[in-house]
């Protein structure tokens, strides 16, 4: 699979020196940066894709959601009306009260910013941090993929349930503020969450190591992490995107889990992790209380998943036409 | 690939040491004393307390009581429990529990996400494909607990196809749908991987040499193509594996299984640093050895991702 991008880099870079003379390394460079690259060429495919349009407007209405939660819905999401506990949806409460007579559509809308937060930066830790040490291991090979690895191995070794009581329990106590709470929790799941994506990512950049067009850019004398950032990465990154975008939902949900373990974020913070751990009390007698955080959860995460998904496809170099 | 594997199982001594001093430091962080409140109702005499302390060496200096915990792990003694159980009869009765609910969860995992998967990717964007990624996503983005209760409630209680919880022997029948529950959890992600790496193979260069040299289609998919795409999925397959060893300890606590993770569980509630130090060591040991079992399968499937 040669890379065309690279095939045009280098006849490119035989016209603009001396044929006779050897190349060097600036202007290698410059040659490759004539090249608009694989990000730019896949912002043009992705522009006119319906499915990321859609699904990128959902996630910018999620995200102003989590920060102006005033401009969706109005009231105070702690406040319960105790005659309306566990009434179902009305005209009064789109989506019904929970037990204490609070009312849920009020409260998915203030809990998408702790569980958007959540979501987000532990996916953006965990793959920066993974893709970094990932493509590191793979390209250098030797001690440093040893010792890399067999850090990971270490951390993945502990069961992360067991990590995350043992650290959030440790850390946090009744009194601690949530939003220290909330720190410490993405903490603990981005130190104990990296080393799934570096493993990954250093089996894909391993297999693409030797492609035609990552040697080509070798002997052009570009060096070695501009081969690995600019070449490597954009060609190995695609099972990436398709594990870290549906991170963004099991991470929600892994917060929810923590709360359902009495670890997670605690009143007054509102999170959907919690409002799912709280309604699954109700399951036989009030679904709806189970019903809307989990309907805005599963749309999250589909959202963040198709926009991976086509965000895949665009970088693809084999699709591009 | 001899020596590659001497090599790995060698390295799985450094990997092990860092991770149970990681455990024992953590367990060791956690606030209160283990033996305060273990008299009851009333308040423990602190005689009692300085002779518990004493009799499991808590009032040795840290590095030391992990040496002892070392030279455990060597001799094979395990050591006890702080209600006087010995470490590996409570190990050897949670364990099998949760090995047959690990194996038959991953045979689940891999026979559907395989079918789903691969499926899904040959035909990408058709209707098969599209059903599959919205029902694997609903499904995904459902908390653990939340999967687990309405399976309990609507398979276990209204409709009593399968018992709600799992009895002490836990047979095996009774471990399904539990396992069920946990194989949901990574079917989404497993069945992405497989079909993104079909779709991205179907178009590769190799598959059309394969067609050219005029094989039968089944063998170009079945042999060709799935040589190449499985290396992702074994990986994130074995990650998982391992993860199912170490217990879940919310799912085995809604059905009630006496497994794994409810003991690290309650050893973590209890403070007791050498039972979980231990119990941790075997997981990844299981973790460890599964992984190099993956890599070593990498290897043969496809010899670019070889790194040495």
């Amino acid at each position: 699979m040669t890379d065309p991008v690279i095939v045009e880099v280098v006849a490119e870079a035989e016209k603009s020196v001396d044929p006779h003379g050897p190349v060097s390394r600036a202007e290698a460079e410059a040659a490759d940066d004539r090249s608009h690259g694989v990000w730019i060429d896949a912002w043009r495919t992705l522009r006119r894709k319906p499915m990321f349009l859609i699904s990128v407007g959902v996630i910018f209405a999620l995200a102003l959601m989590a920060v102006f939660p005033g401009w969706f819905a109005s009231g105070d999401p702690n406040k319960g009306v105790l005659a309306n506990s566990l009434d179902g949806p009305s005209a009064g409460g789109w989506f019904g009260f929970d037990v204490n007579g609070r009312n849920v559509y009020t409260r998915v809308v203030y809990g998408a910013r702790a569980s958007l937060t959540v979501g987000f930066a532990c996916t953006v830790g965990t793959t920066l941090i993974g893709i970094l040490l990932g493509a590191t291991a793979a390209y250098s090979g030797g001690f440093i993929d040893t010792l890399i690895s067999r850090i990971a191995d270490m951390l993945l070794g502990i069961p992360f349930a067991l990590a995350a009581i043992i650290v959030l329990s440790t850390l946090t106590t009744f009194q601690t503020p949530n939003w220290q709470v909330e720190i410490i929790l993405i903490l603990t799941i981005v130190i104990f969450g990296w080393p799934s994506i570096a493993r990954v990512l250093r089996a894909t950049v391993l297999t693409t190591r030797n492609a035609d067009y990552v040697v080509a850019g070798q002997a052009l004398g570009l060096s070695g992490t501009r081969v690995l950032f600019r070449h490597i990465l954009p060609n190995a990154v695609s099972p990436i995107l398709v594990l870290s975008t549906m991170r963004v939902g099991g991470y929600i949900a892994t917060e929810a889990s923590l709360s359902y373990l009495g670890l997670g974020l605690r009143p007054p913070a509102v999170s959907w992790g919690q409002m799912v751990s709280d309604g699954q009390a109700y399951l036989r007698t009030a679904f709806h209380v189970l019903l809307f955080p989990s309907i805005f959860l599963a749309i999250t995460i589909l959202a963040f998943v198709l926009a991976g998904e086509a965000l895949r496809e665009a970088l693809n170099p084999a699709k591009r036409k | 690939m001899l020596k590659f594997t001497g090599r790995r199982l060698l390295q799985f001594i450094p990997v092990l040491i860092g991770a149970t001093i990681i455990c024992w430091g953590l367990v060791w962080a956690l606030p209160g004393d283990p033996f305060r409140g273990r008299c009851g109702q009333v308040a423990c005499s602190a005689q009692y307390i300085q002779t518990m302390t004493q009799k499991y060496g808590l009032d040795k200096p840290l590095p030391v009581q992990y040496m002892v915990f070392l030279k455990n792990m060597f001799t094979g003694n395990l050591g006890q429990t702080f209600s006087g159980l010995e470490i590996s009869d409570v190990i050897a009765r949670a364990l099998p529990v949760t090995a047959r609910l690990a194996l038959i969860s991953i045979v689940m995992q891999i026979v559907l996400s395989a079918a789903i998967g691969i499926y899904s990717g040959l035909r990408a964007n058709g209707a098969f494909d599209v059903t599959a990624l919205f029902g694997s996503l609903i499904l995904f983005s459902l908390p653990i607990f939340v999967v687990a209760f309405i399976g309990q409630y609507v398979l276990g209680v209204q409709l009593g196809w399968v018992k709600p919880t799992v009895s002490t022997e836990a047979p095996t029948s009774e471990l399904i749908l539990p396992a069920a529950v946990l194989a949901i959890g990574t079917l989404a992600t497993l069945m992405r991987i497989l079909r993104a790496s079909v779709e991205e193979g179907l178009n590769a260069d190799y598959l059309r040499t394969a067609r050219a040299k005029g094989f039968k289609e089944s063998r170009v998919i079945g042999v060709h193509l799935m040589r190449n795409v499985m290396a992702p999925a074994l990986n994130v397959l074995g990650l998982e594996f391992a993860a199912l060893l170490g217990g879940t300890v919310i799912v085995e606590g809604i059905f009630n299984i006496k497994g794994i993770g409810g003991l690290i569980y309650r050893a973590i509630q209890d403070r007791e640093q050498l039972t979980v130090s231990t119990v941790v060591t075997l997981v990844i040991v299981f973790y460890l050895v599964i992984n190099l079992l993956v890599d070593i399968a990498c290897a043969q499937l496809d010899p670019r991702s070889r790194n040495d």
